[in-house]
């Protein structure tokens, strides 16, 4: 049952034990390169689709209460539209600085040195001036005495009003062109557009808000010299439909047309003022030289109606001063069948024997307008009459006069002794100003522009290149008149 | 009736000065005017709110009072509101002196 087995003896080698070996090896990967793309996703737009047709809600009207409201009505407003001799308002004076009510020289800018004494300096003068919309830009314009062509860089200073309401003495900004500038005028209603016309007959409209290499919006060049300029709307409830209107010695007034960008222009129309070939000059027999010479029709000023759109007022170098009409105007010789030449002569006035320099039109009264002339005289005109209503003479030299913001009496302008001078228009008198007393200057050239908002605030523009800041508390004036 | 409507309108329309007229029903929505679209509706929002408040102030100060006219002058216009219970009358006409 029990078995004894014997196995043989195995035996093993002995062996020194053996390290094992161990290779560190890294494995090489890439760079890790991390990299921001930026993933370009469609452009989607939504584009509402009507499927259903809108019932549009028709207001419902009662046209038996409407006719009967307005039958009702009709009398109330006829008596209120006819209603022209209303005192409602007669001693309403808008009063916007109660504050302070005396005549002040607010500042005073030399933009040419009055003291040094070279050629270029003396032969420099301001030529134009003109606030913008917003009432706090000023643009004011150089140009030099020139025999024939010009040569000189034209410049535009452009001063903004600082927090206290005054200029800086250095411009805040310039302008430069390649002719002197003559005229400058701001946009009516967009205060970053200036227009302007240089002596080499080009027009300019800058936008000043650009940077100085896109300054220029756009320039229209023509031939004639440029003698006036000036923006106007035909449609003062919308202030939509604005013209740029220049004219020039040659006698014509060009209305030009901007598209919506104001990059491009085209000529609208244009007009040519015509001499009165029969002069109802009482004295011109006298004369051997023509009366068509004489009566130069080189238009160097014109304003429209503030009232009447389409009704305008010129003054010519001659001394003509003509009402002119945009309307049914006859077609001259002269013109081409795409650029139109038209005779805009409604009526001629007693002209003045010497260049009309300003004609304005008042902008309360409708038949109202005021012309100054190189013949020392200022005329108030009512229109349709021919004879000037009053005549106001000066002695010495003349500066354009303007009608004081809101009256229908009082007119004003920068008078020879150096201060601005207030004139009643029914008396035809100086109105006494015993606040200021100035050394008088001879002969200073200078015209005015009213701050378009603030209308106590005017600027004045001498030409031998002095910029002064006035403020004058007009309500004092109709307090006077009241 | 509707020939009659136009007719007063056209009436005051040819009224010296007179820009443009708008008639507006008790809400503020136009009705009538020989204005554009823009301004039409500009000036009725505007003019009847100022109605319905010159009114109440009318009422306010004197609870058997009521407004009869509205007459705004400004520097550009002049602006004639004509109220009644449901319509207002517009009239935009130029200053004249």
């Amino acid at each position: 049952m029990f078995g004894v087995k014997h196995n043989e003896c195995v035996g093993f080698e002995s062996r020194w034990t053996v390290k094992k070996v161990y290779y560190e090896g890294a494995t090489q990967t890439p760079l890790y390169v991390a990299k921001n793309a930026t993933t370009e996703t469609n452009k989607t737009e939504e584009v509402q689709v009507q499927t259903d047709n809108i019932e549009s809600k028709s207001v419902e009207v009662d046209v038996d209460k409407l006719a009967e409201f307005l039958t009702n009505m009709y009398p109330k407003v006829k008596r209120e539209l006819d209603d022209l001799t209303s005192r409602a308002f007669n001693k309403y004076k808008p009063q916007t600085d109660f504050g302070d009510t005396s005549r002040k020289l607010l500042q005073t800018i030399e933009i040419i040195p009055q003291n040094e004494s070279s050629e270029q300096v003396n032969s420099a003068k301001l030529s134009s001036l003109s606030w913008n919309c917003s009432a706090k830009t000023l643009a004011v314009s150089l140009s030099y005495t020139h025999q024939s062509w010009c040569y000189d860089p034209g410049q535009i200073l452009l001063f903004i009003l600082d927090r206290d309401d005054k200029l800086p003495v250095t411009p805040s900004k310039k302008i430069s062109c390649d002719s002197c500038v003559t005229q400058l005028q701001f946009h009516p209603s967009k205060p970053s557009l200036l227009a302007g016309s240089t002596y080499s007959g080009a027009i300019y409209l800058w936008n000043i808000q650009n940077s100085e290499d896109e300054i220029i919006q756009m320039k229209m060049s023509r031939t004639n010299d440029v003698s006036y300029m000036d923006w106007i709307t035909l449609d003062h409830v919308t202030m939509d439909i604005v013209f740029l209107v220049t004219a020039s010695l040659d006698g014509t007034i060009t209305l030009w047309r901007f598209n919506s960008s104001y990059t491009c222009a085209n000529i609208y129309e244009r007009y040519k003022i015509k001499a009165p070939l029969m002069t109802e000059r009482k004295h011109a027999k006298t004369r051997k030289t023509s009366v068509r010479n004489e009566n130069g029709v080189g238009v160097t000023c014109f304003d429209f109606s503030k009232h009447l759109p389409d009704m305008f007022v010129v003054g010519t170098e001659g001394g003509l001063v003509v009402q002119c009409s945009t309307s049914k105007p006859t077609k001259l010789k002269g013109g081409t069948e795409t650029d139109p030449l038209y005779d805009p002569v409604y009526q001629y006035y007693q002209h003045h024997e010497g260049q009309v320099i300003s004609v304005q039109f008042s902008k309360v009264r409708e038949d109202v307008f005021m012309t100054t002339a190189m013949d020392l005289q200022t005329r108030i005109y009512v229109i349709g009459q021919e004879e000037a209503a009053r005549v106001i003479f000066f002695e010495n030299s003349v500066n354009p006069l303007y009608w004081v913001p809101n009256e229908k009496h009082f007119i004003f302008g920068y008078g020879s002794n150096g201060i601005i001078q207030v004139y009643n228009v029914i008396t035809g008198k100086i109105v006494e100003n015993d606040e200021i007393k100035k050394n008088a200057s001879s002969n200073l050239q200078a015209m005015c522009y009213v701050n378009p908002v603030k209308t106590n605030v005017i600027a004045v523009g001498m030409k031998k290149g002095v910029i002064e800041l006035w403020r004058i508390p007009w309500i004092l004036l109709g307090n006077m008149h009241s | 009736m509707a020939n009659e409507v136009e007719d007063t309108l056209k009436r005051i329309q040819s009224h010296k000065g007179v820009v443009g007229i708008i008639v507006v029903n008790s809400e503020g929505i136009p009705i009538k005017s020989t204005l554009d679209n823009t301004t039409t509706v500009q000036y009725a929002g505007l003019i009847s709110s100022l109605s319905d408040k010159a009114r109440s102030v009318v009422r306010d100060l004197d609870p058997s009072n009521d407004l009869t006219f509205l007459r705004i002058r400004s520097k550009k216009h002049e602006i004639m509101v004509a109220p009644d219970k449901e319509f207002i009358l517009m009239v935009i006409q130029n200053p004249t002196d």
